[in-house]
């Protein structure tokens, strides 16, 4: 594969650090979160496989293409319809969780609509970029910040309070039944491949997903899903890890450095995520954008017409966007969020389900 | 190009010079018009007036570095029933917002530290501006009088009570250093118990004195250690160098300088036989003083007296923990994390921790004995 398909994955796995995921997970860290974990690196892999595959077959080929010439129209508007709106809601989260973030830790004292419109301005460009542009940002952002990110896990790990007994109590906690909250949780984070549905329209050439490409998938998926999980113990404690609200964020706090320009490291880990998390409500709600595009397209846009429709749901974005942030308790958004992540199965049978109906409408014709 | 291209290459500079608007700084309040709060102290009231008493030590901003002889400080100082309430009141005695991003140290009363102190505490990691890394210590005989303490060597922009503890300014081993995050995680912790410094002052309120500690547990009276004690303990759980100890014999009296130490133990715990916790100590140093010529050929001479006086220490520090059923090494941590999870194993190691054997190995390594012999 090339290499924007591991952005791809890398972005939605770094996003998934600051996210609500940790904290699902640690609601479930003295029942079932560590085999759950264990087998949604599995199920992550094979769900990874399966979309990696499909797409090679069709390169150059979005989902929308693929259905519009190989399904039933009426299949392909639901299926485009609950896509986009998943995918929405995915960059919905982010959004949330980072205006709250920002909201309670960067600047309290900051309007909340400010906040908002701050993002969405931004993310607006992006979803009205080309979808090969968007991956070049995706390319210049994740080079800026690699070395920053490579530089907190090792802050974090060489740190002589790091606890590592701690992590070996929430590791013992392995003999439970797995929980399908802290799995579906843990499974998103391998979900970036997904991101194909529009994203293979660019890459034109014929590529294979081998075992190669699923090794390193499936290694940078077990390291980030285990910083994720134990960085916040080692500096937070096993027994009362579940009362953080915003565990990464606790456990950056916790980092010092001695000598340099400013001593918390949390500032520059937050610069870090805002880069990443607007690079990953960039990509979903581009998704979206161009999955409802085509969801209320009729036929063939004329290139010279002006045509409102793409303003119209960047409109709509934005006033979701709004009365979503505003509306949600912490509380809320985390349980929604829950609900969202419980409806992965079902998001990837659909999927697969689609893959089948495309391949054989392919195969017919 | 079409028209609206056009006006989009257009617009998207005027967009970003436009939300330089949104950049006025400091959340819409200038560094003027905030105080910054250096360290909090909390104290049970002297008065009836609530519970707590609440000393907030403020940086006063100076002009310009070279004319200002010292940091300059203002102290506001309130009673009420819990220490967020007593905060917002505070911010009614002054014009400024209280600013608590650089606040670096938390000065609690040894009256304080043997209540729920756990829960108490989580008002500082829930308030999100407050750095988990800054400080955590007791202050004697009051937090207050330890605030209001202020040093000869404070030089502008470098204050005393932060260069206790960051390592940076004064590095010695008898000073334990407590971040917020650690003290939460161990109080919480389950068999693991949270350390923290003593900050005292001497007779005529001139120096602060950090040298002792306190390890503490939810509820319990805590325990206090000696300033030797302390340094034992910091330097085997923190590997912190630099000690100074005196070892004495029938025919002489010898200071070792302690530069490397290493710990390591591992933990028996099979039926039948006792349980029983190996300890294994490593360190390195030289002579620094000695009440007679030394031979650097009877180093090895030496070795062994440090040895046995090392580990008569530890077995006795190490019995004192166990005595008063404190933990701050964190045995039982370590217990819990050897074995599967099962609802017992935190209570089979209560029971478990006053009976266990400890055996205890000290490497000694002299490499000289300094400038002469």
């Amino acid at each position: 594969m090339n290499r924007f398909f591991y952005y791809l994955i890398l972005i939605n796995m770094i996003t998934s650090v600051v996210a609500t995921n940790p904290k699902i997970l640690f609601q479930y860290s003295d029942k079932g979160a560590i085999p759950s974990m264990l087998l949604a690196v599995g199920a992550g892999l094979f769900f990874t496989y399966a979309v990696a595959t499909f797409f090679n077959k069709f390169p150059g080929k979005g989902l929308p293409e693929l259905l519009n010439e190989a399904s039933p129209k009426w299949f392909a508007k639901c299926i485009l319809f609950y896509l986009s709106v998943n995918f929405y809601l995915a960059g919905l989260i982010t959004l949330i969780t980072y205006t709250h973030i920002l909201k309670l830790f960067l600047s309290p004292e900051m309007s909340i609509y400010i906040i908002v419109f701050s993002f969405v301005l931004f993310v607006s460009f992006g979803i009205l970029m080309k979808t090969r542009s968007v991956l070049y940002t995706i390319e210049i952002i994740l080079i800026l910040f690699a070395p920053v990110f490579v530089y907190i896990l090792i802050k974090a790990y060489a740190n002589p309070i790091f606890d590592w007994d701690a992590v070996r109590v929430a590791m013992m906690q392995i003999n439970h039944p797995p929980e399908l909250s802290s799995f579906t949780t843990a499974t998103f984070i391998f979900m970036g491949s997904v991101n194909l549905v529009i994203f293979n329209r660019v890459f034109t050439k014929q590529q294979k997903f081998s075992s190669k490409s699923l090794l390193t998938v499936g290694i940078i998926g077990i390291v980030i899903l285990f910083t994720l999980y134990f960085v916040p113990i080692g500096f937070g404690g096993f027994d009362r890890i579940k009362d953080l609200v915003y565990p990464w964020i606790s456990a950056t706090d916790s980092m010092r450095m001695k000598f340099g320009l400013v001593e918390r490291i949390i500032f520059i880990f937050m610069l870090l995520f805002l880069g990443i998390a607007l690079l990953s409500i960039i990509i979903h709600w581009h998704i979206a954008f161009h999955l409802l595009d085509n969801f209320v397209r009729k036929k063939q846009r004329s290139q010279k017409k002006f045509n409102p429709t793409p303003y119209l749901i960047i409109v709509l974005f934005w006033m979701l966007a709004f009365m979503a942030t505003l509306q949600l308790s912490e509380y809320q958004l985390f349980k929604y969020i829950t609900v969202f992540d419980n409806l992965l199965p079902i998001f990837f049978l659909l999927l697969l389900l689609t893959f089948f109906v495309v391949n054989r409408g392919a195969q017919s014709k | 190009m079409t028209n609206f291209q056009k006006s989009k290459v257009l617009l998207l500079p005027l967009l970003l010079l436009l939300s330089t608007i949104l950049q006025t700084g400091c959340a819409f309040k200038d560094i003027d018009k905030r105080v910054f709060v250096a360290a909090i102290g909390i104290d049970p009231s002297e008065n009836d007036e609530g519970k707590y008493k609440i000393t907030l030590k403020i940086l006063l901003p100076t002009g310009s570095l070279k004319e200002s002889t010292g940091p300059k400080f203002t102290y506001l100082s309130n009673e009420a029933e819990t220490i967020g309430e007593s905060i917002r009141t505070l911010e009614t005695h002054i014009d400024k917002v209280l600013e608590f991003g650089h606040t670096k140290l938390i000065i609690l009363n040894e009256k304080l530290v043997s209540e729920e102190i756990g829960n108490f505490m989580d008002y500082f990691t829930r308030r999100g501006d407050i750095q988990l890394i800054s400080y955590v210590a007791v202050g004697r005989p009051s937090a207050d009088k330890i605030l209001k303490t202020e040093v000869a060597t404070e030089s502008p922009a470098s204050i005393a009570l932060f260069n206790l503890f960051d390592d940076n300014g004064t590095e010695n081993p008898f000073t334990v250093t407590t971040y917020l995050f650690e003290f939460r995680r161990n109080i919480h912790g389950k068999g693991i118990d949270a350390i923290i410094p003593v900050i005292e002052t001497n007779n005529g309120d001139t120096e602060l004195v950090v040298n002792k500690s306190l390890v503490v547990k939810n509820k319990e009276t805590p325990l206090e250690l000696s300033p030797l004690e302390t340094m034992l303990f910091n330097s085997l759980k923190r590997n912190k160098g630099g000690l100074d100890y005196k070892v004495d014999n029938e025919q002489l009296t010898l200071l070792l300088d302690i530069i490397n130490v290493s710990m390591d133990y591992k933990m028996f715990t099979d039926k039948g036989a006792t349980p029983r916790v190996d300890m294994k100590v490593k360190m390195a140093g030289v002579i620094g003083e000695s009440s007679k010529p030394l031979h650097l050929k009877d180093l090895d001479k030496y070795n062994q007296i440090a040895n046995k006086e090392f580990h008569s220490k530890i077995m006795k520090l190490l019995k004192k923990f166990q005595e008063k059923e404190m933990d701050p090494f964190g045995f039982g941590l370590r217990y819990r994390a050897t074995r599967l999870n099962d609802k017992n194993t935190f209570s089979d190691w209560e029971k478990l921790y006053p009976t266990i054997d400890f055996d205890v190995t000290v490497d000694v390594q002299l490499n000289g004995t300094g400038a002469i012999e």
